[in-house]
């Protein structure tokens, strides 16, 4: 394992060690379905024009910076840079002029249907419904083309998020039936797991369905020799990255959602559980807020 | 507000705590730690020493007693299977209704009985002849029928509709500016949340009734008496 990772005293993309990314949550957006959630989950980037000089630069701070230079357009060097990087080293790109600005991360839209019918009528339990999950990813949301089939990592996302979901649905209220959720991302930045689970929750609590609690996920890890929450593609690049997508439900802090890749101290682990922990409840008060937004909106209108 | 509800009624999402207070425990919520906790979403209520979350969203599962307007969706010759915009089936023996029917048709039914898998059978039923059908969340069914069916009456008195309404959230319209009863209970849908609606609805209709007769008046006077 490549221990020897640069330490950076700025994180990649300007946020602090263990902000969240820019997330907006919005609930009923889709007319035929029952209930629907979309969550844009990124952050901004700032497009800048700069001298060929800087530009060379910055093909050698990408290294260490979520930063982008994109060549020469319409006469000029363009560097995408995010805008809270922007803030903390703009003084390395000498004078720069802003030519732009763009999201950049996840979007999740997620539609449920149900309780219904289910089809093929089989797998009906008398005792429960069934929920069924569906994670797909649009072949545009990636920077290479992604095959539409369903692919290994597609059915292994959609079991954990459907498990992560089961646990704090009250089932037995309706037997023989089929509660289907289907996530579809859009575009795609790391943790889009994370992303499709919570955009699942609301869309669940948004079509009716009796719930425990609204189950919250959030990404944590190491990059670049410190402890961060919600890493973006470019950290989970790091030579030294670990990676623990966490669903939580946050009354009762249980974890419904438990996953890894890279390796890591027992003690780092606690620390980011924790910190995992305390993201979730941050992302629970948007997902709840978004939700009565949706009823405000209608008396905002009327009186 | 006065008579439509008290106005400690609170929006609630699932998880969230109602009450630390030990109370009786009405639909929609369930007790964890000794507190209790919303399950849906929906409006919170605490009254006469009941806590409870009437729901805005969800689909309908039949319960005994129920009215419920449904389409027939299969002829068979102990009676017939009807559609009830529920995720269960329903069942209709040829005895609990005087007219023939056929596929495609429209009654209104009560719900007899429920078995474990919450199919049912329906009793007492009545075949509707024209007039349009509309579709609500059934969960604010409550809401277009009112405290003592206040609201349903209202509608019913000011539009002069026949109007006959499914716990199920299928409503069923004829004669009167039913055009104006439809619109009426979309926007008590859309409005479900919100206190004061009984008046609002009333106002809502007392204009739009306003508007079309005085049109229908300078228009001709054909137009006019065929409505009344």
């Amino acid at each position: 394992m490549a221990k020897k990772a640069k330490k950076n005293d700025i994180r990649s993309d300007g946020r602090g060690f263990d902000e969240l990314r820019e997330i907006r949550i919005q609930a009923g957006v889709l007319d035929q379905a029952d209930g629907s959630a979309r969550v844009d989950w990124g952050i901004t980037m700032k497009r800048i024009a700069v001298s060929e000089k800087v530009f060379k630069k910055a093909e050698s701070l990408k290294e260490q910076y979520y930063i982008i230079p994109r060549g020469k357009e319409g006469g000029n060097y363009v560097v995408d840079v995010p805008a809270k990087l922007l803030d903390k080293i703009g003084d390395e790109f000498g004078n720069y002029k802003v030519v732009g600005e763009h999201f950049k991360g996840n979007i999740a839209i997620v539609a449920v249907h149900g309780p219904r019918e289910p089809i093929p009528r089989h797998v009906a339990d008398p005792y429960r419904a069934v929920l069924r999950f569906r994670y797909t990813m649009a072949p545009f949301s990636v920077p290479e083309r992604k095959r539409p089939a369903p692919g290994r990592r597609e059915v292994e996302i959609s079991k954990v998020s459907r498990e992560a979901l089961q646990g704090v649905i009250f089932a037995n209220e309706y037997p023989m039936t089929a509660i289907d959720v289907f996530a579809e991302l859009l575009s795609a930045d790391a943790g889009t797991r994370v992303t499709a689970i919570t955009a699942a929750s609301v869309a669940l609590a948004d079509a009716g369905i009796p719930m425990r609690d609204l189950v919250a996920a959030v990404a944590v890890g190491r990059a670049y020799g410190h402890l961060v929450a919600d890493l973006t593609k470019f950290e989970e690049d790091a030579p030294d990255a670990v990676d623990l997508p966490l669903a939580v439900v946050p009354r009762t802090e249980e974890l419904t959602l438990v996953q890894m890749d890279g390796r890591i101290s027992r003690k780092d682990l606690d620390e980011l559980i924790e910190l995992g922990i305390k993201k979730a409840k941050e992302i629970s008060a948007l997902q709840r807020q978004a939700l009565k937004e949706k009823y405000q909106r209608v008396v905002g209108n009327e009186q | 507000m006065a008579e439509d509800e008290k106005p400690q009624r609170w929006l609630v999402t699932p998880g969230e705590v109602i009450t630390e207070e030990r109370l009786r425990l009405g639909p929609g919520v369930y007790v964890q730690d000794g507190k209790i906790v919303a399950k849906v979403l929906g409006l919170a209520e605490i009254k006469n020493g009941m806590a409870r979350v009437v729901p805005l969203e969800g689909n309908y599962v039949p319960k005994q007693g129920d009215t419920v307007v449904g389409i027939v969706v299969d002829v068979k010759i102990p009676g017939y299977d009807v559609d009830i915009n529920s995720p269960y089936k329903a069942f209709l023996p040829r005895d609990q209704i005087r007219d023939a029917l056929e596929y495609g048709d429209v009654v209104v039914a009560t719900v007899r009985f429920v078995d474990e898998v919450k199919n049912s059978v329906l009793e007492n039923a009545r075949k509707l002849e024209g007039g349009q059908l509309i579709y609500i969340a059934s969960p604010r069914v409550p809401r277009v029928i009112g405290k003592n069916a206040s609201m349903i009456t209202n509608i019913k008195n000011l539009t002069g509709s026949k109007v006959i309404v499914g716990a199920n959230g299928r409503i069923w319209i004829k004669g009167g500016h039913s055009d104006i009863a439809r619109d009426a209970i979309y926007k008590i849908e859309r409005e479900a949340h919100t206190h004061g609606l009984t008046d609002r609805i009333a106002e809502f209709i007392r204009d739009r009734v306003a508007e079309e007769e005085g049109n229908s008046e300078s228009d001709s006077h054909g137009e006019e008496s065929k409505e009344e």
